[in-house]
């Protein structure tokens, strides 16, 4: 498994890959449940209020908002950026997190064992991703989202 | 093609903002099915549902967008992203789901003990 910059997967895989995930797919069942339903309960809460219950008229205004919603989930869904979602989502938000907590301790106090741990840290690092061109890869692009967010 | 969305780690003004939609939408919806609804049918008292159901309603449509985002940034899979959306509407599963959730929450994030999180993002 290899880290790519965002969006890459999909311009690698073309156009409409977005469209055809797992999570699109069920994305697409649930709306294809979801509007049919809205628009039945929002009809039968018209019949209620036309019936002369005037609570009706509060629902039949509100279960189009609720497929309204849906869509824009719906969209939201299809369009969230493979690479923050699901393990890998988890894993790189871990590593951002492992990052922001080492920071304040990166700067160097003078006399203290503290002021050695950078460079054994960096040492560290650096052997370990000569050992695993993945691990490599991965920091290549954690630094890349830390220059974008920075630039 | 539009840019993907990038998703933010979860923080707790996430965190506390489903929280409080959570309880008030459940607490709503206990008041509506087992306080409202008994006195429609029983002694055709209608008001506590016309205020309640209402007000259930439209919070649940901000319940729907709150958590919508936290379980988004929770990286919660979109089949469990589903009944936690739903739970809003069945009486005492919001409060459940609540629970599910802020303890992953805490397991992902760190619980509130821990100190305030330094920038998201190190300088180099």
């Amino acid at each position: 498994m290899t880290f790519l910059p965002a969006g890459t997967r999909q311009a690698m895989h073309g156009r409409g890959s977005r469209w055809l995930t797992k999570r699109a797919i069920i994305a697409h069942i649930t709306l294809a449940i979801w509007i049919p339903g809205c628009a039945v309960a929002a009809w039968w809460q018209v019949g209620i209020a036309l019936g002369g219950n005037g609570l009706g008229w509060v629902y039949s205004v509100m279960w189009p908002c609720f497929g309204l919603f849906g869509t824009i989930f719906w969209w939201f869904l299809i369009h969230d950026d493979p690479e923050t979602l699901g393990a890998r989502g988890v894993r790189q938000q871990r590593a951002l997190q492992a990052l922001a907590a080492e920071a304040p301790s990166r700067g160097p106090v003078a006399g203290s064992p503290v002021a050695e741990q950078p460079d054994d840290m960096t040492t560290r690092l650096a052997q370990a991703e000569a050992d695993d061109p993945e691990l490599a890869a991965y920091n290549a692009y954690l630094a890349s989202l830390a220059d974008r967010d920075n630039g | 093609m539009a840019a993907p969305f990038q998703l933010k780690p979860a923080d707790r003004r996430v965190l506390l903002r489903y929280r409080v939609l959570a309880y008030t939408t459940a607490v709503l919806l206990i008041i509506l099915v087992f306080v409202g609804v008994p006195l429609q049918i029983w002694d055709n008292n209608l008001w506590i549902v016309r205020i309640v159901g209402t007000m259930h309603g439209y919070l649940y449509l901000v319940y729907l967008v709150v958590a919508f985002e936290f379980t988004r940034r929770l990286r919660v899979p979109l089949l469990w992203m589903i009944p936690v959306l739903l739970a809003g509407t069945v009486p005492f599963c919001a409060i459940v789901a609540e629970r599910l959730l802020t303890r992953r929450y805490e397991r992902m994030v760190g619980s509130d003990a821990q100190p305030e999180m330094a920038p998201a993002v190190p300088q180099p």
